[in-house]
């Protein structure tokens, strides 16, 4: 096994990358692969209670970096899922206690062991987001249909594109199809042809994404909900498989546009 | 034999390259940790490649170094060396070992057109934000310029794209500098002292001419048969 590094990044806060990190973590789990995920965000940790693994931290990723404790004794498994681990980020250091090629060695070292390893990274542009771009194979940008977040992402791309790391593949999280339709939203469309690379996954706005990430379990564990589907479409076009891109709405041929875009779209 | 270490810094493409090459290694470490203790802010957010020359280093050296460096928000990304020993344990911890080969693009398209024209600096990119292209020259952009992006010349600036970032043509009084683009739609748009009245952000999908005539700002469809 040679694990792909999957980087979820950003540059605006609040966009959703820690819960886009969680439910494509439990989505790639359920297809029975075997993934860690890291959290990138030290000093701010939060993809344990997303998870709902708040409770059973015993060592962080600092302490694997500096060598109090083995790799193995920071990785909390999940309750529900065999296959899903945990590194939870410290929450009393801060982004120095970590430097890139740390990062690089803790994921070589995982590498052997497990299918994905998802990093969940911090929001900005400094020294955190620098570690979790180090060991990346594939960066997802999530983004909002917002003109600040789209600015925002396009910077980080920039800086991703310079580091000559890639591919870089975009995510659109909480699109509103009546606000788009009405056109107090930007389109899905309008923010691929500014931001130019490979669309993976277009995530629905859905007030269940707030009630699960509080209860600590992601929706891609809901089998009914539909921004959980989302998910598991992204962790499946993730290894390869094509899952056409289908409207959010009953009735729109929305997404159906775009699709062609999907298609040209990468380099 | 003792020699003074001799520490060279030059600006790369990738960032910065850091040529200590004689001396102990104990010597170079330190006057290189000196170095960037002195240039402080200089060397904040650097992405740093060294070379060592062929001296034999071990890992436990080049880890040392790298967290020193990272602590003062230094990357240290690659070390050069002709010592195998050394590059074994650089690619161990990651370390890149050589240098991507340079592109010479943009160097060669400047002196060629030297030959019939004036000069400019020519990117063959698209500018996202946060990006700034300054130059004496005129500009030439063959991609888009996004919003938070920046292009400030003395000269003319050209985008073959779409121009959606800010654009200050002619700093340094130029009235005659233009700026053209497939679709000019700038956050901002300068030209000598003239500040362009803001753009619409949608509607245009036509290549465009700003420029000045008689103190006022004109933007036409570009049309290179037009007599000016």
């Amino acid at each position: 096994m040679a694990a792909n590094v999957v980087t979820i990044t950003s540059g605006k806060g609040g966009v959703g990358k820690t819960t886009t990190t969680a439910n494509l973590a439990v989505a790639l789990a359920e297809e029975g692969y075997k993934v860690v995920c890291i959290d990138g965000d030290i000093g701010l940790r939060n993809l344990d209670v997303v998870l709902g693994l708040e409770n059973r931290i015993v060592y962080d990723l600092v302490d694997v970096v500096e060598n109090r404790c083995r790799i193995r004794q920071a990785m909390i498994r999940d309750k529900r899922l065999e296959e899903l681990y945990l590194i939870p980020a410290a929450q009393t250091r801060d982004k120095s206690a970590v430097s890139p090629s740390d990062m690089i060695r803790v994921c070589d070292e995982l590498r052997e062991e497990v299918d994905w390893i998802l990093i969940d990274s911090p929001a900005g542009i400094e020294r955190g987001f620098r570690n979790t771009i180090a060991p990346a194979d594939i960066i997802l940008v999530v983004t909002n249909p917002e003109v600040s977040a789209v600015r925002d992402a396009d910077r980080i791309i920039g800086l991703v594109e310079a580091e000559e790391k890639g591919p870089i593949k975009l995510i659109i999280n909480r699109v509103n199809p009546s606000l788009t339709k009405r056109g107090d939203m930007l389109s899905p469309e309008d923010v691929i042809e500014l931001l130019a690379i490979e669309l993976i996954g277009v995530i629905p706005d859905d007030e269940n994404v707030v009630i699960s990430t509080n209860r600590g379990q992601p929706v891609a564990l809901d089998p009914k909900s539909k921004s959980g589907q989302s998910f598991k479409n992204i962790a499946k076009r993730l290894h390869g498989e094509t899952v056409p891109f289908t409207s959010l709405e009953d009735k729109g041929d929305f997404l159906a546009k775009f699709a062609g875009i999907f298609k040209q779209g990468g380099d | 034999m003792e020699t003074e270490p001799i520490i060279q810094i030059k600006g790369i493409r990738e960032g910065l390259l850091i040529n200590a090459e004689s001396g102990s290694w104990d010597e170079r470490h330190d006057k290189l940790l000196k170095l960037v203790k002195e240039k402080g802010d200089f060397f904040k957010n650097a992405r740093v490649c060294l070379d060592v020359g062929d001296t034999a280093l071990r890992v436990k050296s080049i880890t040392q170094l790298r967290d020193q460096l990272s602590d003062m928000e230094i990357t240290l990304w690659a070390i050069l060396s002709q010592s195998e020993m050394t590059m074994n344990n650089a690619k161990t911890l990651g370390l890149e070992t050589s240098l991507p080969t340079t592109k010479k693009e943009v160097v060669e398209e400047v002196e060629r057109i030297d030959d019939t024209g004036e000069k400019a600096v020519f990117v063959n990119r698209t500018l996202r934000a946060g990006y700034r292209v300054e130059a004496r020259e005129h500009v030439v952009i063959i991609g888009d310029v996004n919003p938070g992006a920046e292009i400030v010349s003395a000269g003319s600036i050209i985008v073959w794209g779409k121009l959606r970032g800010s654009a200050s043509a002619g700093m340094e009084g130029n009235t005659k500098a233009v700026v053209c683009a497939l679709e000019l739609r700038p956050t901002q748009l300068r030209i000598g002292e003239h500040v362009f009245p803001p753009f619409s952000k949608k509607g245009k999908t036509f290549p465009e001419e700003a420029y000045i005539e008689n103190d006022e700002c004109k933007i036409e469809i570009w049309n290179k048969e037009k007599e000016r």
